[in-house]
Order: structure tokens, then sequence, then C-alpha cells
């Protein structure tokens, strides 16, 4: 008898990858020397107006720059700051209040569609008002960001917690499951992708809160540094917030994919042993 | 609803009940009405169904789909209350989800997130017993299966019919005095269908359960049970019983291949075909 794990599927080539991510590499290089080689100025008769476009050279020169007198650091680390408290905050709200609510007739029929209509409220028209309420620092970032991944947790988790097969439910009574046996045993449990999927949606948009906030009004942060050159008129200095932002993103959702991993491990292990 | 009060108010039947064995599950003129938004979206999916199942019985019910065998087995596990008549479980009037039956469907109600042991224990964790018995426990059901060896597997790993003993190591484990098993097999090719058929009826001679077995194939039935209980459909009613003669424990590999067995089944798929003639399913239709 063959199981599926006999048949395996079997993990995607290391040669195979590295011919992927060399590719990828390729191109954005590929990219980037283009944009090095016809950027400059254009009343020397460069294509691209490095006033305008930047220079690749340039943002590196910036980049070091910041590096070098600790204000980039410093952006780096108010930014992270601002979007993990408030996902912390907002997606904990999110995933506590969904799971609530859906215990209960009441809260199914009643709170939550109340909830879902909040949903049409655009978030990102709040900025000025949470600036206007929680000051240029921390917590005004901090409450944007919230309100951004509270709708990403809680619309996952909430439809997560109602998705519980009725069969599977059934069988868990019929062995005697106490009330909250049957919660902990199968409704968390089968909730969880819907959490772990809506965690990686919500990540890449508490940044762009946090950096959404901070160009508005901010004392502090990526956003400002971006702000801050855009009115010096120096293009590679928002260039360098935006490629640094992007990269911060990334990294952060790969630590979330990877914190998530052990939650999701039964959907795509091939091996039993690990 | 019945008459609950039926059995206590006489106390006379109760006594002549204890000088032969109560049966285990009971019938009486018992229908069902889905109702949609209104009357005109009602159905009767049962009508008037007499049936008593003696404990220890391996009883199957067959008919096609719309005959409401299923039904009649979701009523027995409390998931459906009759809109007539009234369904005894043990003696009692059965209410609520029946905490004493297992119940094994098509589809797979294992919990995906768990590794087979941790699945095949579920039952025991709900009713706290202890972490050591647990482990016996599961670790013989498990034997008794032909799991062995796959313990740290999750459903997705294994194979359909692998799935399905792991789900009846699951219903075993707890030791509930009545199997209802719906359409159990549907999903699973023919060779691994004998190995399963051959486990669950030596599961049931050593464990002395009841076994209320649904299926659409009257073959299966006549291999499994002691009574074959045939339904029609529109409504949803009881149009044969059979008693199956074939000696325990069964060859049910050279069962098939026997004569006596071979009129039997062409004599029940005559007497369907007759009772059934609108629906339009013939011999070997659903194999």
């Amino acid at each position: 008898m063959t199981t599926r794990a006999e048949r395996g599927r079997r993990p995607p080539g290391s040669r195979q990858r590295v011919v992927v991510f060399a590719g990828q590499v390729l191109i954005i290089a590929l990219i980037f020397l283009v944009w090095q080689s016809m950027s400059g100025n254009p009343q020397n008769g460069s294509p691209v107006n490095e006033f305008l476009f930047g220079k690749p050279s340039d943002i590196w020169l910036r980049f070091v720059e910041g590096i070098q007198d600790g204000s980039l650091p410093a952006a780096i680390g108010v930014t992270l700051e601002e979007a993990l408290i408030g996902l912390a905050i907002g997606a904990g709200a999110g995933i506590v209040l969904a799971f609530a609510l859906s215990l209960t007739w009441f809260g199914r029929r009643v709170l939550a569609p109340m909830v879902f209509a909040l949903y049409a409220v655009p978030r990102f028209v709040l900025a000025p008002y949470f600036i206007f309420v929680f000051g240029l620092g921390l917590w005004s970032k901090v409450a944007l960001v919230g309100a951004v991944s509270f709708f990403y947790a809680f619309m996952s988790t909430f439809q997560g917690a109602l998705s519980v097969d009725a069969e599977l439910d059934a069988v868990a009574r019929m062995m005697q499951a106490s009330r909250f046996q049957l919660v902990r045993t199968v409704n968390f449990p089968s909730a969880m992708i819907w959490v772990a999927l809506s965690l990686k949606q919500a990540t890449p948009n508490a940044f762009q809160a946090a950096i959404v906030a901070e160009l508005l009004a901010s004392n502090a942060g990526l956003g400002l540094v971006m702000s801050s050159s855009e009115n010096r008129f120096d293009i590679n200095g928002v260039l360098v917030g935006t490629l640094v932002t992007t990269a911060l993103a990334i990294l952060i959702y790969g630590l979330v994919q990877l914190a998530t991993r052990p939650l999701l491990q039964w959907r795509s292990t091939p091996d039993a042993d690990r | 609803m019945g008459e609950p009060g039926d059995v206590a108010e006489q106390p006379s039947a109760t006594v002549a009940a204890k000088d032969r064995p109560r049966p285990i599950i009971e019938l009486e003129h018992v229908g069902k009405r889905f109702t949609g938004d209104g009357e005109r979206t009602s159905h009767e999916a049962l009508q008037d169904v007499n049936l008593s199942i003696d404990r220890g019985r391996f009883v199957c019910l067959v008919g096609p789909s719309g005959c409401g065998k299923s039904t009649v087995l979701n009523m027995i596990a409390g998931l459906i209350t009759p809109s007539e008549g009234t369904l005894r479980y043990a003696g009692g009037q059965q209410q609520g989800i029946n905490t004493h039956v297992g119940y094994i469907t098509q589809k797979d109600t294992l919990l995906p997130w768990r590794r087979l042991e941790r699945n095949v224990s579920i039952a025991l964790e709900y009713q706290g017993v202890s972490r050591q018995e647990r482990r016996q426990r599961v670790r013989s059901v498990i034997e008794q299966v032909g799991l062995a060896g796959f313990e740290k597997y999750y459903p997705a790993q294994l194979s359909g019919g692998m799935r399905k003993r792991a789900t009846l190591a699951r219903t075993l484990v707890y030791e509930p005095e009545t199997l209802l098993l719906d359409e159990p097999f549907g999903a699973v090719d023919a060779i691994q269908r004998v190995t399963l058929h051959k486990m669950l009826l030596d599961l049931w001679e050593r464990a002395g359960l009841t076994v209320i077995f649904v299926t659409h194939d009257l073959e299966e039935a006549l291999l499994l049970a002691d009574e074959v209980v045939v339904f029609g459909t529109k409504p949803g009613r009881i149009v044969h019983r059979e008693s199956v003669p074939f000696e325990r424990p069964r060859d049910i590999l050279s069962l098939r291949g026997n004569a006596e067995f071979g009129e039997l089944l062409s004599a029940l798929w005559h007497r369907l075909e007759a009772s059934n003639a609108t629906t339009g399913i013939r011999p070997g239709g659903e194999r």
C-alpha cells in the first residue's frame, strides 16, 4: 500500500531554486544597470532626468550616508516600532474579538455585522484624526496601523471560526465533547489557517499605514525621511526611504511566514518525522 | 412528536419486556417532513417507518438516493428529530445528540491538524481518560485496524482506505455500543473495500457491537448484514426486510461466488426494482 508520504511530493530541487533566484537577481541588476547608465543631467543629453528619477549610485551614496550618520537606523527603528506595536494590538484585538463574537448567536447575528459595516470606513482617512487625538509621536501611527490590521485579522478569523465542518462538529459532540473542548479542539484549530493568512496580509499593510501616517505629520521615522527629502528636492533620499521600507516589509513578511508555519504544518509536510 | 409517557404508564409492558432483551433501537410510525420556507416547499422524506433492531445485530439499510435511509441513521444519531412517531434508544426516547453511538460517514471527519494517534485519542481526551490509559487503548486499537507504524502521520499523508481505518479506530477506541455507518466505504476502491469489510466484520464479532450500516449497494449489504432493510422512495419508506441466512463468521470472498447468495441478491434486486419502477435504478447501476 502506498501512502502519500511514500509517493511524496518531492521538494523543489535545490538546483532549480538556485536558477530561479539567480534569474531574479539578474533581472533586478539589469534594471538598475540600465537606470544607472541612462540617468543624468538632461542638459548633457541624458535620456532620464536624474533630478526627477534619481540615480542608483546616488541612492546608494545617500543610503551609506544615512547609515553612517545614524539617521537611517534610527528612522527604521521608529517605523518598525510603530508597525509592530500597531500590528500586535490591532491583529490581536481582531482575532480575539472575532472568536468571541463567533461563539454566541448575539455576537454572530447582531454585533459582527456592525463590525463588518465599520470596514466600509476608509481607514487612511482616519490618519489626520489620529494625529489630532494622539499627537505627532508614536501613538498616532500605532492607532492607524492598528485600525488597518484589525480588519484583516477580524474578517479572516471570523470567517474561519464559522467555517467549521458540520459533520466534524456533530461527531465531536457524539464523542461527548464539552462546549469548551469543542472550541479548543475543533473551532480554534480550524480557524488557525485563516488567522495565519490574515497576518500575512496584514503585515505589508501595517507598514504602509505607518509610512502614510508619518508622511502626513511626524517627528521621526522613514516617512519623515521621505517627506523631508522631498522638501529638499532630494529624490534619492525619497527613494532610499521607499526601498528600505520595501525591504523591511518583505523581511517581516518572511518572518511571519516562518512563525506561522508550525500552525499549518499538517497541510503540507511530506515527511511525518519532521 | 410521540408520547413520552407511553412506557411509564404501562408497568405490565415493562415487566414483559424483561423476559426477552429489549431492542436497542425502536422506531414506531416514524415520519419526517422537511420544511423549507413554507408549506409549498415541504417534502416528506420518510413515512410511517417501523423498525426494531436487537442489540448485537448487524443491520443494513439499503435503497436508492432520496429513500430516507440516511435520515433514519441521523435520527438514531440524534442529529434530526422525527416529525411524527417515536424513536427509542435503549428504551428511552431519543433526545438531542446520541452519545452512545459512533458515527462514520463517507466524508472524512478526521481532524486534519492532528496526527493519527492524536486523532484516535480525541474521544478519550474529551472523556477525561488518563494519559497512560489513553496511550494503551490508542495503541491497541491502531494495531487492530492495521495502522501500526503510522501513528505520527497527518491524515493528509494517508491514503483514502487508511483514513477510513483511522476513522474506525477513532470511533472504536471509546467503545460506543452502537456503530452508525453512512456509506462509509463509498469513496474507497474495490480492493481496499474488501479489507475494510473483513475488518469491520471482525471487529463487530469480537466487540459485540450493534451496527447500522447504510449503503446503496445491495451486494455489500448482503455480504455484511444479519438483516437487510430495503427502502423505497417518494415518500421514503421501508418496502422489504430480509433476514440473511449465511453463517458466521463469514468468508465474504467465497460468499460472493455462492449460488444461494447470487439467488438472494437477484431476488432482492427484483423486489427493489418492482417497488422503485419509477426511479430507474437497475442491477449494477451504482457499482
